[in-house]
Parts: structure tokens; C-alpha cells; sequence
């Protein structure tokens, strides 16, 4: 697969300055804990590592926490609930297993959104955005690009005044394009957006949506492919 | 084997009665049929002592008394004469006796004759000398009926045949109740081991019905199945640990390789990019592999599924994108309902369909096809790609199999290898059959046969 230059980068602070928010890195693989710290500190955010359940039972009060739910003191789930018993804080389970059971369990424990190993800052950064939107609706704001608007918190898409009726996924699809108009994603960071991460089965049918989301749009040119790269939204004259 | 049960009792039977019952029945008539003899040569000997001494006195007068005197030993219609030694009739019966002059001859010479009628209802002749002291001074001839003879004989053979078939038709239910009695159990044992062929495993044959030795049998194929599944479940979850174990290492990887990238020239940064996608191929793979790992470890849970209207629904997903490439995608079904887990069929006809649209050229057609024939549906996805030479055709279900020319780094999914050997599990779980065959002017048709739906 052949990524651009741009696809990988992680966002620098000044592209999405997150005003001083906290996140808590629960998490015993020192490696991946350590490439998350510097990888978040980059993109901004105040952070603070756990290495295990009493540590992270310790640990300050944060705005945003990545719960790994394969600690080796405490179970993931039960974790996760004794976090959200006593914070408000937005809880990101982090996992390697990916069966719908464990998402369940996951999201039914409390948590307000999963992420399936391996992912990438992208991604990640994109879901602590969504999972703060969501707990905070007063600062989303509207996705506006020429005559599309995508609304995050009511999920709605208009084109001008026209309200375009979407799948889930579309909605998924469109909102993670719209996020930043112009830059192109890859095929593989769409799939990660918007199918949950770990879709597997024919990766045409990312095309598949976005077929027939130009066709509800209306404007077959919106959504540009990128040939060997994926798709982006095209830019406004 | 019932046929066989009840040919080996069938045959024993009929031995038996040919061997035993008949000839006892010959023997039986046999004997009666002596036993008839002696008693008309005994009358004849009774009638010719009573005859004797008014032969011997040329009394003929007397001889009526003397026969008179004989009338015990008669037996109902007996028919008797009396001759004097120079043969001539003393006396006889209303009915004419056939007795020839030789006969009595032969009587007065000393024999005694015994003679079967050629008209059976006449019965035995018996001609006898009588005596008086040494010397012969007439004869006497007994006619007995057979009739009686005949009755007894025929109630004889009616009371053997009567036996017989009481004992053919004993054998034949014997031999039946035997027959299921071995057959059944051994029938279901063959209905529990094709449904551990068909994966699945958790079924175990009953331990409770027939003989021993199909009881043995039955807990030597459960063992055998507890041992099997065991080894299936320690090696799928083997395959879907070490999925799991890998993601950990990648994921350190991928985060490390990202944050190096913003941190190098833009030369070094190129080789990243590339390593970045060599990671997110081996991310696919590990997905692909639980994924199959997942497919192989699914039970069958067959409902009826409206298989017309699914397909419509996945051919209505896929248009907008066959469109774009100006492909014609094509349905021509008829009502079908087929037995399948739910899920299955939409994945198998979405891989088919991917992989249908990456092989048919801009202006070419896919045909998705439903018939049904009996109890079985078939379903057929037609592309107008170039088809699959024989030896391609044969590896296409194996994981890790892809099509000769197809670049791995183009797209990371359907040229992971395991998206046929997915539908080939998907459909093979829930009793169907995949096989895969050039269409002449066309491209590729997959042909999957599924059992319809009951009902």
C-alpha cells in the first residue's frame, strides 16, 4: 500500500490545539505506552502514564483515559467500571481482541469508545475528538465545506438546505473526509474510521459507500478518488 | 442389512421346513397310511374266519349269520365278498367290487393281496385265503374307503402348512425387530458421524440403545470426537491467540514508525511510508486470519433465509459501485428460500461480488443467478473476467491463495488469500456445496448449492 507523505503524519499541536486537556495512558507494554505519551504530548494534550490497574486507580483526575484492557493486576472490564464509579472522565478501551462480545462488554462496562491494536495516531486522535465532542456537544461545531454541512453531534448532512438521509457508515465515512477537506486519507485509515478499525471482508465495499454516497450527494465530484491512495473531499475552488 | 437379517432367518426357516417338516409330513402320512392297510387286512382276516366254517360246510345259508357275526370289524361302508375255493361268489355287497378272477386266484393259492384302487375313493382292496385248519376254502375280500385315510392325511399336511407359516411369518417380525434393533442405533451413529464431518463437533452419539457392541461403538466415536474437537478448538484458538499476541508488538511498531516519521528528511520518510504499509498488510493478515480462524470455529444455526430477497439487497449495495465502472450487474432469480445461518450468505456474496468487480472489465456484466431443483437452490455469480485455468480453479479455496498477476501491495484485502477460503467455509458449514467453472464467452461462475429451505 503506498501512503503519501502526508496520510502518516501526526498532527502537530498547532493543527488541533486541545487547550490544555489531560489524558491518562493506562497501559503495561512500556513501548506502546511510551510511543502514545510522546505521540500525544506532540499532538498537544497534558499526559499522564499508569502501568497497571492501582496505579491508574491512583492516578490524577484527567479529561480523556486510554484503558488497555489486558493489565496484568486487574481486569480490563472490571477496571473500567471501578474508572467510571468515580470519574466523568472519557474512557477509550484499547484492546487486541476484536469479537463483537468484547465490544459489547467494553462499551457496557462503561467505556465510551474502544480501539482495536494496531491503530495509529490518526485514528486515536480522531476518536479522543469524538469521545470529547460527545461528553462536551457545546464545542462541536458544524463541518462546513462549500455547500456540505455535517453535523457530528445530531449526525445529520445537509447539502444547502437539502437534508440528505445516510447510512451509519456513510455518515462515518463522509464526517471523517470532512473532518479535514483536501487531505487525502487511505483506504485503510477510512476502513479504521469508520468501520470500527478492524473491518475484515472485501475492502470494496469502502468503495461500495462511497459510490452510493455520491449519488445521494448529488455531486459526483465531491468526493475525489485518489488513485493507489483513497478518497478526499475536493477542494473549493 | 434388514434385507439380510431377513434373508439369512427367512432361508434358515425354509430349510427347517423342507428338511424336517416335510418329510416328517411324509412319514406321518406314510404311517397312517400303513396303519389304514393293517386295519383293512385285519377286517379281511376277521371276515375270513367268520366265513371259514360255513365254507368249509358249504353252508352258504349260515354264511349270512357268520358274516353277521363279522359286522364289528366292519367300518362304515366297507364293501365285502366272499368266494368259495373254487372262486365262485358266495356272497358280496350291494356295490360291485373290482376284483379281478386273477386276484382271486392269487387268494386262494395262499397270498394275500392288497390292492390301491385306481379310483382313490374306493380305497384298498385286500383279498386273504381262509382258512379252515391248513386247508384254504375260500377267500375274503375287504374294500375299505380311503376317505377317512384322506382326511386324516389332508389335516396332517393343513396342520404342517399352518406351522410353517406360523413359523416363516414369526421369522420374518423376528428378523425385522432384530434388524432395527442393531440397525437403528447404527443408523443414527452414521447420522451423528456426517454431522461431526460437517463440522460440527459437539455432537456425540447415544450410548443407550442397541447391542453391546454398537453401544461399545458409539463411545469409541465419542471418544474419538472429544479428542477430535478438542485438538480442532486447541488449534483454532492457537491460530487466534497468536492473531491477538501479535497485535500488541504491531501496534508498538506502528505508533514507534509514525512518531519517527515526522522526525526525518523527507527521503527517509519515502521508506517509512513503505514500512508503514508493510504493517498495515501484516495488520490485514492478522485480521483475515481471525477472521477465518472465526469462520472455521462457526456452528451451523440453519434458519430459513429468503435468499431471492438477500441477494437482491447485496446486488442494490453493490450497483452504485458497478455503475461507476460501467459494469452491468445483472440478477435473474426465481422465488428460492434456502437453510442458512444467518450472516453467512451476505458475506459470501459480498466477497463474490468484490471479487467479481475486480476481474470484469469497464462495459462487461455480472450475473447473479437463483434456481431451485428439488430440495436444492442454486446460486451462481457470473463474471465476464477471464476466467480460471483448471489448476487455479483447484487451489482458489486454499488460504493464502491469489490470483497469478494480482499485487499483493495493490489492495490489502482481497489479495489477502482468504476471502474464497472464507465463502468456502461460510458455505460448506451450513451443508452447501462451492465448485467454481469457466462460462464459454463469459468469465467465472461460482456455483454454491444450497439446501432449500423446508417447507
Amino acid at each position: 500500500m503506498a501512503v503519501g507523505p502526508d496520510e502518516t503524519a501526526v498532527p502537530r499541536a498547532n493543527e488541533n490545539p486541545p487547550t490544555g486537556l489531560h489524558v491518562l495512558v493506562i497501559e503495561d507494554d512500556p513501548a506502546i505506552g511510551r510511543q502514545l505519551e510522546r505521540g500525544l504530548i506532540r499532538a498537544g494534550y497534558g499526559v499522564s502514564r499508569a502501568a497497571d490497574g492501582s496505579q491508574a486507580l491512583l492516578a490524577d483526575p484527567a479529561d480523556v483515559i486510554l484503558l488497555d484492557l489486558g493489565l496484568p493486576d486487574i481486569d480490563g472490564l472490571e477496571l473500567c467500571q471501578r474508572l467510571r464509579a468515580r470519574s466523568s472522565a472519557a474512557i477509550i478501551a484499547v484492546t487486541a481482541r476484536s469479537e463483537e462480545a468484547t465490544r459489547v462488554a467494553t462499551l457496557d462496562a462503561g467505556a465510551d469508545d474502544y480501539l482495536i491494536k494496531p491503530f495509529g495516531f490518526v485514528e486515536l486522535l480522531a476518536r479522543i475528538r469524538a469521545v470529547l465532542r460527545r461528553i462536551n456537544p457545546i464545542e462541536s461545531g458544524q463541518l462546513r465545506h462549500g455547500s456540505l454541512t455535517v453535523d457530528p453531534r445530531t449526525r445529520r448532512v445537509f447539502v444547502g438546505d437539502r437534508d440528505i438521509a445516510l447510512t451509519p457508515k456513510e455518515f462515518d465515512l463522509l464526517s471523517c473526509l470532512a473532518e479535514d477537506p483536501g487531505r487525502a486519507l487511505t483506504r485503510q485509515e477510512i476502513l479504521e474510521r469508520a468501520w470500527g478499525g478492524h473491518w475484515y471482508g472485501p475492502s470494496k465495499v469502502l468503495d461500495v459507500h462511497v459510490a452510493s454516497l455520491r449519488r445521494k450527494l448529488g455531486d459526483p465530484a465531491l468526493i475525489e478518488t485518489v488513485y493507489g491512495i483513497g478518497y478526499r473531499l475536493a477542494s473549493i475552488e | 442389512m434388514t434385507r439380510r437379517i431377513l434373508a439369512a432367518f427367512l432361508g434358515l426357516t425354509l430349510a427347517l421346513l423342507i428338511g424336517v417338516v416335510v418329510p416328517l409330513g411324509v412319514m406321518a402320512s406314510a404311517h397312517d397310511r400303513q396303519a389304514f392297510a393293517d386295519q383293512t387286512v385285519s377286517a379281511s382276516a376277521a371276515l375270513a374266519s367268520a366265513a371259514e366254517e360255513q365254507l368249509a360246510d358249504h353252508e352258504h345259508g349260515t354264511l349270512i349269520s357268520g358274516i353277521l357275526g363279522y359286522r364289528p370289524a366292519l367300518v362304515g361302508n366297507d364293501e365285502i365278498a366272499v368266494y368259495d375255493k373254487s372262486g365262485h361268489v358266495v356272497i358280496r355287497g350291494p356295490a360291485q367290487l373290482r376284483v379281478t378272477p386273477a386276484q382271486v386266484a392269487a387268494a386262494l393259492s395262499g397270498q394275500t393281496v392288497q390292492q390301491w384302487q385306481e379310483n382313490p375313493q374306493d380305497g384298498l382292496l385286500v383279498l386273504r385265503p381262509a382258512y379252515s385248519g391248513s386247508r384254504i376254502v375260500g377267500a375274503a375280500v375287504v374294500q375299505r374307503a380311503a376317505q377317512p385315510l384322506s382326511q386324516q392325511v389332508a389335516s396332517l399336511w393343513l396342520g404342517l402348512t399352518l406351522t410353517g407359516l406360523a413359523a416363516i411369518l414369526l421369522a420374518t417380525t423376528l428378523s425385522i425387530a432384530l434388524a432395527r434393533w442393531v440397525g437403528r442405533p447404527l443408523r443414527r451413529l452414521d447420522t451423528t458421524a456426517n454431522r461431526l464431518g460437517a463440522g460440527e463437533l459437539t455432537v456425540r452419539a447415544s450410548t443407550q440403545m442397541g447391542p453391546p457392541e454398537t453401544r461399545h461403538l458409539a463411545g469409541t466415536f465419542n471418544d474419538m470426537a472429544g479428542r477430535l474437537e478438542a485438538l480442532v478448538g486447541s488449534h483454532r484458538t492457537l491460530v487466534a491467540d497468536i492473531s491477538h499476541q501479535l497485535r500488541t508488538p504491531l501496534a508498538a511498531l506502528r505508533l514507534r514508525l509514525e512518531l519517527l516519521h515526522d522526525d526525518v528528511d523527507p527521503a527517509a520518510a519515502g521508506e517509512l511510508d513503505g514500512a508503514l504499509g508493510e504493517i498495515a498488510r501484516l495488520s490485514r493478515l492478522v485480521d483475515g486470519l481471525l477472521a477465518v480462524a472465526r469462520a472455521e470455529n462457526t456452528q451451523p444455526a440453519p434458519v430459513t433465509v429468503d435468499l431471492t430477497q438477500l441477494a437482491a439487497e447485496r446486488v442494490a449495495i453493490w450497483s452504485p459501485l458497478a455503475a461507476e465502472r460501467h459494469i452491468q450487474l445483472l440478477t435473474s432469480s426465481s422465488q428460492a428460500s434456502v437453510a442458512a445461518t444467518p450472516g453467512h450468505l451476505e458475506q459470501v456474496l459480498d466477497n463474490l461480488l468484490a471479487n467479481a468487480l475486480d476481474v470484469t472489465p469497464h462495459g462487461g456484466q455480472i450475473t447473479v443467478a437463483i434456481r431451485q431443483h428439488h430440495d436444492r437452490v442454486r446460486l451462481e455469480v457470473i463474471d465476464s473476467g477471464p476466467g480460471m485455468t483448471s489448476a487455479q480453479r483447484d487451489q482458489a479455496f486454499r488460504r493464502f491463495w491469489t490470483q497469478p498477476g494480482d499485487s499483493p501491495s495493490r489492495d490489502t484485502t482481497s489479495s489477502s488469500g482468504l476471502g474464497l477460503a472464507i465463502v468456502h467455509r461460510l458455505i460448506t458449514v451450513d451443508g452447501g456445496t462451492i465448485e467454481l467453472s469457466n462460462v464459454p464467452d463469459s468469465g467465472l461462475a461460482v456455483q454454491i448449492d444450497l439446501h432449500a429451505a423446508p417447507g
